[in-house]
C-alpha cells in the first residue's frame, strides 16, 4: 500500500498532465470557436479599414501631433507658424480675422502633405476666424516687433509677437551670402515618400487602395485560418 | 479607440473560451500569462525606447472626450488591449500552424506561426496608425507609413514565444543552450530541483516557461538591435518627436 502511495506520489504530474489533456472533440469545438474569434477580428479590421479610408487618403493624418498644451484657463489653441514663428497677439484679445481670400495675411497657406501637425489646430481656429468680419485693415497692418529697452513706441493698435521669430536677423540688401563650411546631408524628413507612405496607397484605383488593401488581406488570412480549420475537421472526421 | 478596445475585450472573451477547449484550460492560462507578460515587455520597451507610442489621446482637448488617454485599462504604459490582441494573434497562429502542419518541426511550425502573425499584423498595423490607436516614432525605413522594424518585430517575437511555449509546455524539452543557466539559476532557486523539464510539476513548468521567455526577450533585443541600426542607416523617415 505504501508503495502504491509512492508510485503515485511519483507519478501524480504525469496523471495531471493526462486530466489536462482534453478530449478531441472539445479541441475540436475549441479550435472552431477561436478560429470564428479570429475571423470576426479579421472583419472588424477589414471594417475599420474600409471606414477609415478617408483618413487614409489624407496623408498628414498619420504623421499629425495631438495639439500641445495650452496654458489653463485658455481654450484656444495656438497655432503652429512654418519657421517657428509665433503667431502675434491681437490687442484687447481679438482675434485674427478672416480674411477675403480666405487666408489671414502673413500666414502661410495650410501645408499639405508635409507632415506637420496643423490639421487639428486649424481646425480649432476656424470658428472664431469666421465670427469676426471687420478686422481685415487690422491683419494687413505691419507687425512691429518691440524690443526690450523701447517703450511706448509702439502704435496702440499694433500687435507685438510673443517672442521674436526665430530665425533670426535677416541679411541686408548687401550683405554677403555666408558660405557653410559643411554642407550637412539633408537627412529623412518627417514624412514619407512613396512606398513609404500609406497616402499614396490610399489614392490608388481611383481613391479605393486602401480598401482593397485591407479586403485582401482580410481574405488571405481568412483563407489561411479555414484552411486550419478545415483540417482540424477533416482530422476529427477520420477518427 | 473605444470602438476598437470594446471590440478586443469581447473578442477576447470568446477567443479565451475557445482556447481553453482547444489548448487545455491551465495549459491555456500559461500561454495567455506568456503572452500578456511576453508582449507588455516588448511594448513597453518600445514605448521607452521612444518608438512607440499609445498617448495620442491623452491631452488636452482630446483628454475631455477620451480620459485615461483614449484607453480604459492600462498596463503601465501600455494598453490592456494591445497585449489581448497579440495574445489572441499568437495563439490563433499557433494554432493555425499546429493544424496545417503537425509533423514539421518544432521551428518550421514557429516560423510559420509568425508569418500568419505578420499577416495580421499587416492588416492591424495600418488602421492603427490610421486611427490614431498608436504611432510611431522611429527613425526608420517606413513602409505604408509603418517601420518596417514593427513587422520584423512581430515575426520574430512570435517566432520565438510559440518555439518556447511548444518546447516547454507541450513537450518539456531540454534548450542545450540555456540548459546550464537554468540550472543555476531557477532550478537551483525558487525551484530547487534538478528534474528533466518533462518531470516537472505543471506549476514549476510554468516557472520554466516565464524564465525562458525572459531569455526569449533578451535575445529578441539583441536581434533587433542590428535591424534597427541597418533601418536607421537607410531610413526613409526621420523621427518624429512626440512631445506629448
Amino acid at each position: 500500500m505504501a508503495n502504491k502511495r509512492i508510485e503515485l506520489e511519483q507519478y501524480k504530474h504525469y496523471i495531471s498532465l493526462w486530466e489536462e489533456e482534453p478530449n478531441r472533440k472539445g479541441v475540436r469545438i475549441g479550435m472552431t470557436v477561436m478560429i470564428v474569434a479570429a475571423l470576426l477580428l479579421v472583419v472588424f479590421l477589414v471594417i475599420s479599414g474600409w471606414l477609415s479610408n478617408s483618413l487614409a487618403l489624407n496623408p498628414a493624418n498619420v504623421l499629425e501631433k495631438p495639439p500641445g498644451k495650452a496654458p489653463p484657463g485658455q481654450n484656444q489653441q495656438v497655432p503652429n507658424m512654418p519657421g517657428g514663428q509665433q503667431v502675434p497677439n491681437m490687442p484687447g484679445g481679438q482675434q485674427v480675422p478672416n480674411m477675403p481670400g480666405g487666408q489671414p495675411q502673413g500666414m502661410a497657406p495650410r501645408p499639405r502633405g508635409t507632415g506637420q501637425c496643423d490639421i487639428a489646430m486649424w481646425d480649432t481656429l476656424r470658428p472664431p476666424l469666421a465670427a469676426s468680419s471687420d478686422g481685415a485693415l487690422l491683419a494687413q497692418q505691419v507687425p512691429v516687433v518691440t524690443q526690450p529697452g523701447e517703450t511706448g513706441s509702439t502704435a496702440p493698435d499694433a500687435p507685438t509677437f510673443l517672442s521674436a521669430p526665430s530665425s533670426g536677423p535677416s541679411p541686408g540688401p548687401e550683405a554677403k551670402p555666408v558660405k557653410e563650411k559643411k554642407k550637412k546631408k539633408p537627412g529623412p524628413g518627417k514624412q514619407t515618400r512613396g512606398i513609404g507612405n500609406l497616402g499614396n496607397l490610399a489614392k490608388n484605383v481611383s481613391a479605393r487602395g486602401f480598401e482593397l488593401y485591407v479586403l485582401v488581406l482580410g481574405i488571405a488570412l481568412a483563407v489561411v485560418l479555414y484552411l486550419a480549420l478545415r483540417k482540424a475537421r477533416k482530422e476529427g472526421k477520420a477518427t | 479607440m473605444i470602438v476598437f478596445e470594446a471590440a478586443t475585450f469581447i473578442l477576447f472573451l470568446v477567443f479565451y473560451q475557445g482556447a481553453r477547449r482547444a489548448m487545455g484550460r491551465s495549459r491555456n492560462r500559461a500561454f495567455l500569462l506568456g503572452a500578456v507578460l511576453f508582449s507588455l515587455a516588448v511594448e513597453t520597451t518600445a514605448v521607452l525606447g521612444g518608438v512607440k507610442n499609445f498617448y495620442w489621446y491623452s491631452l488636452n482637448s482630446y483628454y475631455k472626450h477620451y480620459p485615461l488617454g483614449g484607453y480604459i485599462i492600462w498596463l503601465g504604459l501600455v494598453p490592456l488591449a494591445a497585449c489581448l490582441l497579440w495574445y489572441m494573434v499568437a495563439a490563433s497562429s499557433y494554432v493555425a500552424s499546429s493544424t496545417l502542419m503537425p509533423k514539421r518541426s518544432i521551428w518550421a511550425r514557429a516560423a510559420v506561426a509568425g508569418a500568419i502573425a505578420t499577416g495580421f499584423y499587416l492588416l492591424i498595423e495600418p488602421v492603427a496608425v490610421t486611427n490614431h490607436w498608436w504611432t510611431w516614432n522611429l527613425k526608420s525605413f517606413y513602409i505604408i507609413d509603418v517601420p518596417l522594424l514593427a513587422w520584423i518585430g512581430v515575426f520574430l517575437t512570435v517566432f520565438l514565444f510559440t518555439a518556447v511555449y511548444q518546447l516547454t509546455m507541450v513537450e518539456g524539452k531540454e534548450m542545450p543552450l540555456i540548459q546550464k543557466l537554468e540550472d543555476l539559476s531557477i532550478k537551483r532557486w525558487p525551484m530547487r530541483s534538478r528534474k528533466h523539464t518533462k518531470n516537472l510539476g505543471f506549476h514549476q513548468l510554468v516557472g520554466v516557461f516565464l524564465f525562458r521567455l525572459a531569455i526569449a526577450f533578451v535575445a529578441f533585443c539583441a536581434v533587433m538591435a542590428p535591424f534597427m541600426i541597418v533601418l536607421w542607416v537607410i531610413a526613409n523617415r526621420g523621427q518624429i518627436p512626440p512631445g506629448w
